[in-house]
C-alpha cells in the first residue's frame, strides 16, 4: 500500500492544475432549461480539444490523450477542484458512444465519428431504454426491418438525454426474431433523419434534456450498423469503461467540497433556536458523518483503481461504488434543505451558487441513473457474492 | 499510488489467518456468557509474541520487526475476523509508550508476551474514570488520547471488574491512580491514532465476517423451496453488508497508509476509519442476525459472538460522538 505519487506524476498535477486554472469557464454553466447550454458544453468540450485534453481516456490512436489510469486520476481531481464544469451534454459521446466505436466500429466510422465527438462538433444521446425496458434492457421491442441496404426502424425509446439537441444517437435495437439478448442490432442512427420525432419530457428538478424518441419508418443506412447485424448486445455491453472509475473522483470531490461548504454555513446560519445550526448535536454529527462517509468513498475508488490497474479490468465492485454514492447524494442534499430552514422554500437551480434545493431535487435521479440502486444491489448480490438468481 | 495490499502484506494475512484457525478457532462457544480461566491461554499468547504479533511496526532500532501500520493492519484485520481472544491491541500500544518513553527493557518484556497490558478508555474528555479491557491478567494500563499516551500500573488503578456483554473479554471500571510508568506526547509517537486504526482494522475483519456468514447462510437455507438469498429482501442486505466491509477495509488502508507517510491530515483519515468501521461491523452484525433468523439470536452459531465483540470495541478508544464531534468541531 501507497499513497506517494512519482515526481512524473507531481509534474503532471501541476501542469493539469494549471491549464485548468487558465481555461475553465468563469461563468456557470446554465441549466438544462436555457437554450444556450448546449453551445456551452460544446465550447468547453472544444476548449479542451484545443487545449490537448480531449478525451483523456482514449487511446491516443483515436485521436484521444490516452493517459494512464493515475493520470486520469489526477485529471478528475484537478477538474473537481477547479470547479471545472459538468460535461452535460457531451457525457455520451466522450464516455459511452466514442468508447463503443473505438471498441468495436469500423475504421471508417471511427475517423467519421470520433474527431467530431472530441472536438465538440457533436452531441450524442443513448438510445437503449424503452418504455417496457428499463432495468430489463434485454426486453427492447423497438424493430429494424433490413430492405435493400438500409434498416427500417419502428418504435420508441425513452429517457432519452439530450435527444433534443443531440445529431447523432446509439441506438438498440431488435432486428432478428430470437429472444431477449439475441437478435439486437447496435446501430448509429442520425437524429436529422425523417421519421424521428423527439418529443421533451420535464423532470422534477426543472431540467429539460430528457425526452423520448419516436421511429416512424426511419432508414438507417446498413453501414451504420456497428459490428454485425445481430450481434447488439456484445456491442452494447463491450463499452469497458476506458475510465476505469476514475471519473468517480470528479463526483466524490465535488461532494466533499459540498460538505465543506454547508459546514462553513452552519457556523453563521442561525436554526429555529437562535443558535448557529453547528452548535445542534444532530446536525452537526450529520454533517461529520456525511463528512466521513465521502472520505470512505474517497478510499474505495482509490482501491478499486488500484485493484483495476493490477488486473487491467473494471470488477464489479463499480456497482459497489454507484450503490455508496446514491445513498449519499440523496442522504446529503436532504440534510443541506433541512438546514437551509425557510429558504429551502425557493427553487434555486443546481448549477448556481446556493442551489440547494435545486441539487435536492436532481438528487432523486441518483437513485436510478445509470441503473436502479435496486439493480446495483442485485449486481453485488450475485456477481459479487455468488448468491442465486431470484 | 496503490492502495491493494502488496504480496508481503497478503502473506501476513495468510500467515495469522492459518495460525487463528489451528490454535484460536473461534467457535460459538455455546452458552458460556464468561469465558472461564485466563483470557488467552499464555502459552499461546507467547507463541504469538515469538512470531511477532506484538511488535510488527515498532521500529528495529526499539527492538521491533520494523514493518509499518499497513502491515499491523492485516494482523489485526484477522484478529477481528477470527474473533481473537487476548489484549493484542493494547499490547502493541503499550510496547510504543514503553519503547518511546525510552524505557526498553520495559518494552521488551511487552512485545515477549510475558508483562500484559490493559486498554483504558476515558469516560470524558480529561476525565480519571476509565473503562477498562483486557484488566483480568494485566499488570499495566494504556491509556491515549490525541494529545498523547502513557502507560500505569494497574495495581495503582482503582478498578471494579464488571460482568462484560462480550466475555471473551475481561472488562471494568474505575479510575486511573499512581504515577505514569511511561509517557509518550502524540508527536514523539501517535499512538492514539495507531491505536484507532488497529481497532477499526479489528472491525473491518469483523464486517467481513458477519458479511461471508451472512451470505453463505443465505445460500444455503431454504424456505418456499428455493435459497432465502435469491429473495431480493435478502440478497440486497447482503449487497449492502458487501458494501460497509470494503468501505471499512479500504478505510483503514488509506488511514494505515497515511499515517504510515505522514500525510496530511492522518489524524482524521484514522477519526473516520474507527468510525465507519465500528457502524459496519455493528450494522453488519445486526443484519447478519437477522439474515439467520432464530438461530442467529442462539449463542450456537457465530453471528451473536461478533455482535458482541463490535458492541465492545466501539466504546474502545472513543465513541461514536467524540470521534464525529472530532470531524466537525463546534468552533
Amino acid at each position: 500500500m501507497d499513497l506517494t505519487f512519482t515526481q512524473e506524476e507531481l509534474d503532471f498535477r501541476e501542469e493539469v492544475r494549471t491549464w485548468l486554472h487558465e481555461n475553465v469557464p468563469k461563468e456557470a454553466r446554465p441549466h438544462g432549461d436555457r437554450p444556450d447550454s448546449r453551445e456551452f458544453d460544446l465550447a468547453w468540450q472544444k476548449a479542451q480539444y484545443d487545449g490537448g485534453w480531449a478525451g483523456i481516456s482514449w487511446p491516443a490512436d483515436f485521436g484521444g490523450r490516452g493517459l494512464s489510469t493515475i493520470q486520469q486520476l489526477i485529471w478528475y481531481e484537478e477538474y473537481a477542484l477547479a470547479d471545472a464544469p459538468w460535461i452535460g451534454a457531451c457525457f455520451v459521446g466522450i464516455n459511452h458512444g466514442g468508447p463503443t466505436l473505438i471498441a468495436r466500429a469500423s475504421d471508417e466510422q471511427k475517423s467519421f465519428h470520433l474527431p467530431k465527438i472530441l472536438k465538440g462538433e457533436v452531441v450524442w444521446c443513448q438510445g437503449f431504454s424503452e418504455p417496457g425496458a428499463g432495468s430489463d434492457l434485454a426486453a427492447i421491442r423497438t424493430r429494424g426491418v433490413i430492405d435493400g441496404d438500409e434498416l427500417v426502424v419502428n418504435g420508441q425509446k425513452i429517457w432519452t438525454s439530450f435527444a433534443n439537441m443531440a445529431e447523432y444517437q446509439e441506438l438498440l435495437i431488435r432486428t432478428g426474431d430470437e429472444q431477449r439478448h439475441k437478435g439486437l442490432t447496435w446501430v448509429i442512427c442520425d437524429m436529422r433523419t425523417p421519421g424521428i420525432t423527439v418529443r421533451p419530457i420535464s423532470t422534477m428538478d426543472r431540467g429539460a434534456e430528457f425526452c423520448e424518441v419516436f421511429y416512424d419508418d426511419v432508414r438507417i443506412p446498413l453501414t451504420n450498423v456497428v459490428g454485425q447485424v445481430g450481434d447488439g448486445w456484445s456491442v452494447a455491453m463491450s463499452t469497458l469503461s476506458l475510465e476505469r472509475g476514475t471519473g468517480f473522483m470528479a463526483d466524490i470531490l465535488h461532494a466533499t467540497r459540498t460538505i465543506d461548504e454547508l459546514i462553513e454555513e452552519c457556523r453563521h446560519r442561525r436554526g429555529p433556536d437562535g443558535r448557529p445550526v453547528l452548535h445542534d448535536d444532530e446536525y452537526a454529527r450529520r454533517l461529520a458523518a456525511a463528512k466521513a462517509e465521502i472520505t470512505v468513498l474517497r478510499s474505495i475508488t482509490y482501491r478499486s483503481i488500484s485493484r483495476n490497474i493490477r488486473t487491467g479490468m473494471p470488477g464489479p465492485e463499480g456497482s459497489m461504488l454507484r450503490l455508496q454514492y446514491g445513498d449519499l447524494v440523496m442522504g446529503l442534499s436532504r440534510l443541506a434543505i433541512e438546514i437551509l430552514g425557510p429558504d429551502a422554500l425557493a427553487y434555486v437551480d443546481r448549477f448556481r451558487a446556493g442551489g440547494w434545493t435545486g441539487n435536492w431535487l436532481r438528487a432523486f435521479a441518483a437513485g436510478f441513473g445509470g441503473g436502479t440502486l435496486e439493480i446495483q444491489r442485485n449486481i453485488i448480490g450475485e456477481r459479487v457474492l455468488g448468491l442465486p438468481r431470484g | 499510488m496503490d492502495l491493494m495490499p502488496s504480496a508481503e502484506q497478503d502473506e501476513i494475512t495468510t500467515t495469522v489467518a492459518s495460525f487463528l484457525a489451528a490454535r484460536l478457532p473461534a467457535t460459538a462457544h455455546a452458552s458460556v456468557f464468561v469465558t472461564p480461566g485466563p483470557e488467552i491461554d499464555p502459552v499461546v499468547f507467547r507463541e504469538c509474541a515469538e512470531l511477532g504479533w506484538l511488535s510488527l511496526g515498532l521500529p528495529e532500532a526499539l527492538g521491533g520487526v520494523g514493518y509499518g501500520l499497513a502491515e499491523e493492519v492485516m494482523l489485526f484485520r484477522e484478529l477481528g475476523r477470527g474473533l481473537a481472544p487476548g489484549g493484542f491491541l493494547p499490547a502493541v500500544l503499550g510496547a510504543r509508550v514503553a519503547a518511546f518513553a525510552g524505557q526498553r527493557e520495559l518494552a521488551a518484556s511487552i512485545v515477549a508476551g510475558e508483562v500484559l497490558v490493559a486498554l483504558a478508555t476515558r469516560d470524558r474528555v480529561g476525565a480519571d474514570d476509565v473503562s477498562v479491557l483486557h484488566a483480568a491478567e494485566a499488570t499495566l494500563l494504556v491509556v491515549c488520547d490525541a494529545a498523547g499516551a502513557a502507560l500505569y500500573s494497574l495495581a495503582d488503578c482503582t478498578l471494579t471488574p464488571i460482568d462484560p456483554v462480550d466475555g471473551s473479554i475481561r472488562a471494568a471500571r474505575g479510575a486511573l491512580g499512581g504515577a505514569t510508568v511511561a509517557s509518550v506526547s502524540s508527536e514523539i509517537d501517535p499512538v492514539f491514532v495507531r491505536g484507532l486504526v488497529l481497532c477499526a482494522a479489528m472491525q473491518a475483519g469483523s464486517a467481513e465476517a458477519q458479511r461471508d456468514l451472512g451470505v453463505a447462510y443465505a445460500g444455503v437455507r431454504e424456505q418456499f423451496g428455493k435459497p432465502i438469498g435469491a429473495n431480493q429482501a435478502i440478497k440486497h442486505r447482503c449487497a449492502d453488508m458487501a458494501v460497509r466491509a470494503e468501505g471499512a477495509f479500504a478505510q483503514v488502508c488509506y488511514a494505515a497508509t497515511a499515517a504510515d507517510g505522514g500525510a496530511d491530515r492522518f489524524v482524521d483519515e484514522a477519526v473516520i476509519a474507527k468510525y465507519f468501521a465500528d457502524e459496519a461491523a455493528r450494522l453488519n452484525g445486526e443484519a447478519c442476525v437477522q439474515i439467520h433468523g432464530a438461530i442467529g439470536f442462539t449463542t450456537e452459531t457465530l453471528p451473536h459472538r461478533h455482535v458482541w465483540r463490535a458492541h465492545t470495541l466501539a466504546r474502545a478508544l472513543a465513541v461514536r460522538a467524540a470521534l464525529l464531534d472530532h470531524l466537525v468541531p463546534r468552533t
